[in-house]
């Protein structure tokens, strides 16, 4: 990789008496020249949905989870520089929106939670009530027909209605119904169906109302009387029918009364404004809005003026690209303004606008003051835990966990997700237990596990439950001897030194490796005689055409991890001779260096620059949410995130000195 | 209750009140608004010598028309349209540039909208225009519906010459919709499943706030080419799905919706092809869509269509003059003057979208065309194929003339319509290639108002 090389040659060893801080403003001048940095970052999903929960109170990460999926740059799916809105995107944002802005106003407990500006009790509003007669042209039958002033279903069939809701809500449905009899002497079964969902049943005879209330959302609906139970005995003169004579459908919102006015309300426009956009409003913008309130009454017309306007500001405001986009205006060579600012750290840390410890802050003039502070509050809370933890989900890709499978004794499907929690646990474990650095992430000498995969480890004893194993130290080494990364590289009962030794010269080392060329040989069958690293070794080793890629660079890190099979279970011998993890490896600064087993090369590896480097910049990326560029800004925190990492700086402080940064805080020249 | 499409703007502060600004892409308002090719098949009675047909289409005198001189001769189909004459063009010796032996339907519908060269394929289902159509070519030089034209039909559906009049390319035949109401429902941007006015009112106003929002934010000046792409893409994606700014009223949507999802018999044809130009010109009333296209029965159309209560053979039979698809059947007595019904017809079918115009007041801002794809139906040929137009395109046409230009290809007349929309090549002048490269290309200068 460019960057790490170009760096690497100007690298100056860490002296220990450098502060844990780099001052920001020093040498500014210097140091103001940035690569494409974007002003205009597009919330990622989980982003989206927080900011919705802040605003609202509804959670709606189920929502964004079926929102169109991101494409990853940078190796990182948070790359505000190709996250965009496309048309697909957009139909997702409005369909959310109008669902999100329709339960607050439908559901009591939400409307209280997001405008406790207009606090309701009791009543019941009814906003909609029809009654369609059930020999009307409006009602719809099957097999049956209108028999003087009811509708006469004599099979078995539905008669419907089409309902346009104007919101979603509680109805209650009710209608009037008679059946007769046949020889089991039961009455007609009659069901009330909603979109073809059955919501309640009965047997009726003599004329009934029967009904039934239920939450039904906003827009068309089919309403559907079925008749079940149809028979008929002409011997005995049985032919049971369902009589419908009406339909009623009545509800809506139920609020209750507000004792709100629409001029009191802009308080509440106001804040919700402000909250969705993370930054005070212009008097124009808060006019505006409150115009847009105001519409609310025309548009949503549920006579619930109040509550219309409430619905429809939510309803723009989740679709404005004010709020969907986390937007940069601070001018160029500039620290970003403190609004700016704080978004910028609490999405990139915790995926969620500022707190309200930060919006006091902000509000009192004394966010720079505390911004170590807030940053620091933020990494350690269960938040930056979790950003943290999808940051090396997805530079490890243990969610393609779920797609091993071995043909094995030890295997079953249920390692898939084992696996998965194993190294979650292991690098939450490290990062917020441990307050571990790099260098013990590939060294660590214990993992988290239960019972069923300290024995893959060869462990004895654990239990049930996730907890910290000590492994053997010449048999595992760090995070790349845990089951899954080994795991998840191999091939169908053996292990993929090819595919092990791309992921650690990618993930681990940076090392970008050309494209595969577009017809590749397969793997000749195993040899009986022939261990995997001799039949690899035979296939794309020096000599062979793969020799340019394989030799030096991909195959040696992948045979060091020869000592693990497709399970990731240690082994010494591979069919039945040693196993050889020997190989060398040439590093940028340190030359060649050479190794006996997996072990030793972790080893290695954690005290290499150019793992501490890739490190680095992996946070940078995922932190500042724009690739690495050569900008002197970036340049000056990469290297002394690396002289820090090397330094046994634990991982956390590494983010805590990133976000402290003139390439975190500042613009630089445009 | 009606929203206008800027209400909410009005309503709202001076930070939304900016521009949209609108490229040049959105047209200019002087130009040619719209553009409406109405599609008959099977030619008109103009007359033909050898079987002694007399002209019942073209009035007698070239030169300026009146409402009275049009009135003047009332046996001419021509005379149904009197009080658009001094807003109508009557071209005559228009005519098709190729010759189709396979069939001429399938060559008349393909070359109709495209003055292309047919494919050589000997299947007449199977041949296809190798250029695209000017409806296209129109609607693909302005924003509107993402610069697709509106394409309308209404016909039966027998899996031979349905849908042939519009084109996206070389062979991309363009799917029409048989349906009002769906039609409908996707100009105003609803599913027929949640159509309400309501929501599509709020998902208006709303929309209209996000990209003027986008636009405000597009003007700051520290935002890279990048940052202003991405919003740019946000920004489209919104036009894509942009809607009809207007309804029609509620009983024509009970109408619409009424017959939707019926069976397009032929009782209904002329029912259907009213409602599809309701939609059109509401469509351009609201400046919604530049070009459209309704094409009226099928290909070579089997309507039986039913005149003052009689209905008549197919109309295919009849411009053919014998009960048969070829020409081998019984003789139809009085064919000749069945298809001059039709004709008229038509005509006055043509009458009911001009109408719409004229309360919508936009009329004389675009062009409206009742065309053909055949001159004469008897002869199934190629030549004085009839291109009725109404309204000036906003000045740019000579109208209140009768023409005969004896026998110029039709594609001279298209590049005569899309300079009306302001559309020039890229040394600022006259469009004059639209169609087939080896045919010769121009306008027709006598269409053009000084």
């Amino acid at each position: 990789m460019l960057i790490i090389s170009a760096l690497l040659s100007t690298f100056i060893s860490c002296t220990g008496e450098e502060k844990d801080f780099i001052n920001p403003y020093a040498d500014n001048e210097e140091s103001n020249e940035f690569g494409y940095n974007p002003r205009v970052h597009r919330l990622t999903h989980p982003q989206w949905a927080s900011a919705v929960l802040d605003l609202t109170g509804i959670d709606a990460s189920e929502m964004a989870a079926d929102f169109q999926s991101s494409t990853l740059s940078s190796g990182f799916s948070n790359n505000g520089e190709v996250l965009s809105v496309d048309s697909v995107l957009f139909q997702d944002y409005q369909r959310a929106a109008e669902i999100i802005a329709s339960q607050v106003v439908s559901n009591v407990d939400f409307y209280a939670s997001a405008v406790p500006e207009d606090p309701r009790e009791g009543g019941y509003a009814i906003s909609y009530s029809e009654t369609i007669e059930a020999e009307s042209p409006s009602a719809v039958g099957t097999n049956g027909s209108a028999s003087g002033e009811r509708y006469n279903l004599f099979s078995n069939g539905t008669l419907s209605v089409e309902v346009d809701l104007p919101s979603t809500g509680v109805y209650t449905i009710t209608t009037l119904v008679s059946g007769t009899l046949c020889t089991d002497e039961l009455g007609a079964a009659m069901e009330i169906r909603v979109d073809g969902e059955s919501l309640t049943s009965a047997y009726v005879t003599e004329p009934e109302e029967v009904s039934v209330e239920t939450e039904i959302a906003a827009g068309a609906h089919i309403v559907s009387i079925a008749f079940t139970n149809d028979c008929q005995d002409p011997n005995f003169g049985y032919d049971r029918n369902l009589f419908i004579d009406w339909i009623d459908i009545t509800g809506g919102i139920d609020l209750g009364a507000t004792g709100q006015t629409m001029a009191g309300m802009k308080s509440w426009v106001e804040r919700v404004v402000t909250t969705a956009f993370r930054r005070p409003l212009s008097e124009e913008e808060l006019d505006a809005w409150s115009a847009i309130f105001q519409q609310g009454e025309s548009v949503i017309q549920t006579g619930d003026d109040i509550a219309d306007g409430v619905q429809m500001v939510l309803t723009a405001v989740l679709q404005s690209p004010k709020f969907l986009y986390r937007i940069e205006r601070t001018q160029p060579q500039s620290r970003l303004g403190p609004y700016e600012l704080a978004s910028k750290l609490s999405f990139q840390i915790c995926n969620a606008p500022p707190d309200e410890a930060m919006r006091t802050d902000l509000e009192n003039g004394s966010f720079f003051r505390n911004y170590r502070d807030h940053a620091e509050r933020l990494l350690y809370s269960d938040c930056g835990q979790e950003t943290l933890l999808k940051m090396h989900e997805e530079l490890f890709h243990w969610n393609v966990y779920t797609n091993i499978s071995q043909d094995d004794s030890d295997w079953d499907s249920d390692l898939n997700s084992l696996m998965i929690e194993e190294i979650s646990r292991f690098v939450s474990w490290h990062l917020f237990t441990e307050n571990g650095t790099l260098q013990e992430m590939l060294t660590a000498d214990y993992t988290i596990a239960n019972q069923r995969l300290a024995e893959l480890y060869g462990v004895s004893g654990g239990s049930e439950e996730f907890e910290r194993i000590e492994l053997d130290p010449t048999e595992r080494s760090g995070i790349l001897t845990l089951l899954g990364p080994l795991a998840a590289k191999a091939d169908l009962g053996q292990s993929s030194p090819i595919h092990r030794g791309v992921f650690i010269n990618d993930a681990i080392l940076c090392k970008s490796l050309p494209a595969p060329p577009d017809v590749i040989p397969n793997l000749p069958v195993q040899d009986p005689d022939l261990t995997n690293r001799e039949r690899v070794d035979a296939h794309t080793g020096v000599g062979t055409c793969g020799e340019g890629c394989h030799s030096e660079l991909i195959n040696p890190p992948g045979f060091a991890m020869e000592n693990y099979d497709e399970l990731g279970r240690f082994r010494t011998e591979d069919n039945g001779k040693p196993v050889d993890a020997s190989d060398s490896y040439y590093f940028v600064l340190d030359g060649l260096q050479s190794w006996e087993t997996g072990v030793e090369f972790t080893q290695i590896i954690a005290e290499s620059e150019e793992a501490h480097g890739c490190y680095s910049e992996h946070l940078m990326s995922y932190f500042l949410g724009r690739p690495v560029s050569d900008a002197k800004s970036d340049e000056k925190i990469l290297t002394y995130m690396i002289q820090s990492s090397m330094g046994s700086t634990p991982i956390l402080e590494l983010v805590l000195q990133l976000v402290e940064s003139e390439a975190f805080q500042w613009r630089g020249k445009e | 209750m009606k929203l206008s499409r800027r209400r909410f703007l009005t309503a709202g502060s001076a930070t939304l009140l900016l521009p949209m600004l609108e490229s040049d892409s959105r047209g200019s308002e002087s130009d040619s608004q719209f553009i409406f090719f109405c599609r008959q098949a099977n030619g008109v009675t103009q007359g033909y010598q050898v079987n002694g047909e007399p002209n019942r289409f073209w009035p007698s005198q070239t030169g300026q028309i009146t409402q009275q001189s049009l009135n003047a001769e009332p046996d001419k189909v021509l005379s149904e349209l009197a009080p658009w004459a001094d807003k109508m063009i009557i071209p005559k010796g228009i005519d098709f540039p190729h010759f189709y032996a396979s069939c001429g339907h399938s060559g008349g519908g393909i070359q109709c909208l495209t003055a292309a060269k047919i494919s050589p394929d000997l299947s007449a289902n199977e041949a296809r225009a190798m250029n695209e159509s000017v409806d296209n070519y129109i609607a693909r030089h302005f924003q509107h519906m993402g610069g697709e034209p509106l394409t309308l039909y209404t016909g039966i559906r027998n899996g031979h010459l349905e849908e042939v009049l519009s084109y996206r390319g070389p062979k991309q035949l363009r799917p029409a919709e048989d349906n009002p109401w769906v039609a409908y429902q996707r100009m105003l941007g609803v599913s027929d499943s949640s159509y309400s006015e309501l929501v599509f009112e709020r998902r208006q106003s709303i929309n209209d706030l996000i990209m003027d929002d986008i636009r405000e934010l597009q003007q700051n000046r520290y935002f890279s080419a990048a940052d202003k792409r991405k919003l740019e893409l946000h920004f489209d994606s919104i036009r894509e799905f942009e809607v009809l700014a207007a309804n029609l009223p509620a009983y024509q949507e009970r109408e619409m919706l009424n017959i939707s999802g019926m069976e397009p018999s032929d009782e209904l044809r002329m029912t259907i092809a009213k409602m599809h130009m309701d939609l059109i010109a509401l469509a351009f009333s609201a400046n919604y869509a530049k070009a459209a296209t309704l094409q009226i029965g099928d290909g070579a159309d089997g309507t039986r269509y039913t005149i003052n209560g009689v209905t008549h053979p197919s109309f295919h039979w009849i411009s053919h003059r014998n009960y048969s698809d070829e020409n081998d059947g019984e003789i139809i007595v009085g064919a000749e003057d069945m298809h001059h019904q039709i004709d008229r017809l038509f005509a006055q079918t043509f009458v009911h979208f001009l109408n719409r115009l004229e309360e919508y007041g936009i009329l004389d801002n675009g062009i409206s065309v009742w065309c053909n794809d055949m001159g004469n139906g008897f002869t199934h040929e190629y030549l004085n194929v009839p291109f009725i137009s109404v309204g000036s395109g906003n000045g740019f046409l000579k109208t209140g003339q009768f023409i005969d230009f004896n026998g110029v290809t039709h594609n001279k007349l298209f590049n005569t319509y899309i300079n009306a929309f302001g559309i020039r090549n890229a040394n600022g002048g006259l469009i004059k290639n639209f169609g087939d490269p080896d045919v010769e290309g121009g306008v027709l200068d006598d269409l053009i108002s000084s």
